[in-house]
């Protein structure tokens, strides 16, 4: 794919041929002299560049960090539709056409790097759409990870020539010190986001395979996330903005991070975002920053947890920290700003052919003064501790890292929940449950947490009663809680109406708990406390049924061991008995209570454990046969027979053996 | 099961909220990529210049691919 398919990159020669098309009034008084072309070009461009980046933010500001998920992948999706209808090369307008007619917006036709600058923001939304788009998470959430990024790292690298950046300057490794610095700075915010809360990238006992998925989708997602925002999307910024591209870039890929539901972990991304935003303006190259962002993820999800545990020491105060995070982005945002431009020219710099006249402008603004430095240093000091102060006390409402500190009890399910919250009257029964406990976290919250138990013997995780309240058939994934596995339906619809729901079934020998989290869209805090409270239960007089144990089944095996104990021990005595009649009946007993048992097993679906059934019921009928041919040898009075039978049977109960311990191992421990 | 797809996405969709339905099927997705897809025939139609047809290739590939994973994870899930 060639520069030239998608217009090319503009070099200052080709700028001029546009001003052909350009028309501009004279200002009304006559005294100053009319705007030139390409200055008004970019003008428009950079206006138009700086709202997208505000809408941007602005999406994912109000929406996602609120729950609101379709209205923001909806405003996204409008965001990137639009973005896509930049031209990539200058509108040319001929006298015939209907262009000409004289319409503000069919003027708009703004340099070539706010052009560049604008298709290349295409990725942000893209990255959402897609993301959300791409409903894996249920299936696997490292999976559908690492699909997104794979998909959105091939349109960088494919956006990119298209822009005007040559993806081999990615792997440039100029002034390696640099290099290990942003290293070393993804090193240091992994361990300060892993104080903060940062969720674990996989739960506790993973499998090998689950976690080797989790470690590559992390690696790719790094990979994908720095060639969108800093590879791409801050290099053309830059073009257009001067080094206000850099922050801009940063303040994107900052705003992404706005679900994390903590202003400190947000403020810890943003931070990040700076320090290799600034790395990749030093250096040109994402070697770098990519190891940094590395560094950065797997040090907060998975090594930093794996060494020092997962729950996370109290070494920062969370207000505290989220001050000194604000006044360090305010730092690093200042070196930004004043770092000389004539110094270290990075070959993004020189990638900058022909920056728009602004863009300079810009530049020039924030680097010629030191005194204007200092005042614009100190301002953002001091703004950046007011908000982040301001943000530290709305963070004290229940949030992530809130300490369970209170108990309460339902039935023979026990958990603790925040200090804040209240309990309420419980609408269990409206839910077809049998005893309930509802939290909210305030007095008359839409918000709540309610969990109640069924009756035991029920087929499914999710009791009928239950079921029969929810729109449709939802499918649930599997879910582990503290040390509980947990089936989770998420967005299930009431009938009643109201908001969709989360609901969690675990399944009890008492029959099954059940927690309703309303209002707990996932990702936002309330999922988030709903399922730390759900972590912190405690069965006080039940045992948990094992994962994808079958109830059905499970109550089937029961009554066919049942029967066999029954007929084994009525049949003992007969063949314990000296006459040969009754040791034949014996035999014929226990043979038929085998072949039965084999029959009523058979038809019984077994789920998950279909295999070591079918061997189970295998294994019974060829105890039954060798029972009969025992008895057969005995009535003929057959030796040869009779010694064959007796290994046969011997044979079969070995693998009658293996098929209750292959059982076993499923979870069917009970006869 | 080609047959079925379209009675089974239609019982889907509509035993769920638009929310759930764009959080297991794409909504969003689908439809973004159905309007890119329009746009690009008819700038195809319309001979404009094929530098904004590949521009929309950009979006279009990756939402593409997202769909087709989508629904085969569906499918996947429905024949096991």
């Amino acid at each position: 794919m060639s520069l030239d398919e998608f217009g090319g990159r503009r070099t200052p020669s080709r700028i001029g041929t546009w001003t052909e098309n350009a028309e501009y009034a004279p200002e009304s008084g006559g005294e100053r002299a009319p705007i030139p072309a390409e200055q008004e070009w970019a003008r428009q461009g950079i206006a138009t560049l700086l709202l997208c980046i505000a809408a941007l933010i602005a999406v994912e500001a109000l929406l996602f960090a609120r729950g609101h998920v379709l209205s923001g992948q909806i405003a996204d999706a409008v965001l990137l539709f639009l973005i896509l209808q930049v031209r990539p090369g200058p509108v040319r307008r001929s006298p015939t056409s209907w262009l000409s007619l004289r319409a503000p917006w069919l003027e708009w036709n703004p340099s070539a790097p706010a052009r560049e600058a604008i298709r290349s923001l295409a990725l942000v939304p893209l990255i959402r759409v897609v993301s959300i788009g791409l409903p894996l998470r249920d299936v696997s959430h490292a999976g559908g990870t690492l699909a997104v990024a794979l998909i959105v790292g091939w349109a960088a690298l494919v956006l990119a020539p298209a822009v005007g950046v040559a993806p081999r300057t990615f792997l440039t490794a100029r002034l390696p010190g640099a290099q290990l610095q942003a290293m070393l700075g993804g090193l240091l915010l992994g361990f300060v986001a892993y104080l903060l809360g940062a969720p674990a990238l996989w739960p506790a006992g993973a499998s090998a395979d689950r976690a080797l998925l989790g470690l590559v989708a992390v690696v790719a997602a790094a990979v994908a996330e720095e060639l969108v925002f800093r590879g791409v999307v801050q290099v053309t910024l830059q073009r257009a903005m001067g080094r206000a591209g850099v922050l801009a870039a940063a303040a994107l890929f900052a705003s992404t991070y706005l679900g994390a539901g903590s202003a400190s972990l947000v403020l810890t991304v943003a931070l990040a975002g700076l320090v290799f935003g600034y790395t990749v303006l030093r250096t040109g190259g994402l070697s770098g920053v990519v190891c940094g962002h590395v560094l950065f993820a797997l040090g907060a999800g998975a090594v930093w947890p794996a060494l020092l545990g997962r729950t996370h020491p109290s070494l920062l105060s969370v207000p505290d920290a989220t001050i000194g995070l604000a006044v360090a982005t305010a730092g690093m945002t200042a070196i930004i700003i004043r770092r000389d431009g004539g110094h270290e020219r990075s070959s993004v710099d020189q990638l900058a052919v022909g920056p728009s006249s602004a863009g300079a402008a810009i530049a020039r603004a924030t680097s010629t003064s030191w005194w204007g430095t200092i005042a614009v240093l100190v301002c953002l000091v001091l703004a950046a501790a007011i908000v982040g102060f301001t943000i530290a006390r709305a963070g004290r409402e229940p949030g992530p890292i809130t300490i369970l500190d209170r108990t309460a009890s339902v039935g023979f399910v026990r958990v603790a929940y925040p200090s804040a919250w209240r309990r309420q009257s419980s609408d269990e029964h409206a839910l077809g449950l049998q005893s309930g406990l509802t939290l909210t976290p305030a007095p008359g919250a839409r918000q709540a947490l309610v969990i109640g138990l069924g009756t035991a013997g029920e087929p499914s995780p999710l009791p009928n009663a239950a079921r029969a309240t929810l729109e449709g058939s939802p499918r649930p994934d599997t879910v582990r809680l503290g040390g509980l596995l947990f089936y989770r339906y998420l967005n299930t619809a009431p009938r009643s109406g109201g908001p969709d729901e989360a609901l969690y079934a675990l399944r009890t020998t008492k029959g099954s708990a059940v927690a309703i989290c309303r209002g707990g869209t996932p990702g936002t805090n309330m999922a988030n406390t709903c399922e730390r409270i759900l972590a912190t239960m405690r069965l006080t007089s039940a045992t948990p049924f094992p994962p994808n144990l079958a109830v059905g089944y499970a109550h089937a095996l029961n009554a066919v061991i049942r029967e066999l104990n029954s007929v084994r021990t009525r049949a003992v005595p007969l063949l314990r008995a000296h006459a040969r009649a009754s040791q034949i009946r014996g035999m014929q007993h226990l043979a038929r209570a085998h072949e039965r048992a084999a029959a009523d097993l058979a038809a019984v679906n077994a789920g998950s454990a279909t295999a070591a059934s079918r061997a189970f019921v295998q294994a019974l009928k060829r105890v039954g046969a060798a029972y009969k041919a025992l008895a057969l040898a005995a009535s003929r009075r057959d030796p040869a027979a009779y010694r064959k039978a007796q290994a046969e049977l011997a044979s079969a109960t070995d693998a009658l053996d293996s098929g209750f311990a292959a059982l076993r191992r499923l979870g069917y421990s009970g006869g | 099961v080609s047959g079925l797809l379209p009675t089974l996405a239609q019982h889907e969709v509509a035993s769920k909220t638009v929310f759930s339905a764009s959080q297991s099927f794409g909504v969003v997705a689908l439809v973004l990529l159905v309007f890119l897809l329009i746009e690009r025939d008819v700038l195809r139609i319309a001979r404009a210049n094929p530098a904004r047809r590949k521009a929309l290739s950009i979006a279009i590939v990756p939402l593409l691919v997202a769909v087709a994973l989508t629904i085969w994870a569906r499918v996947a899930i429905v024949i096991q």
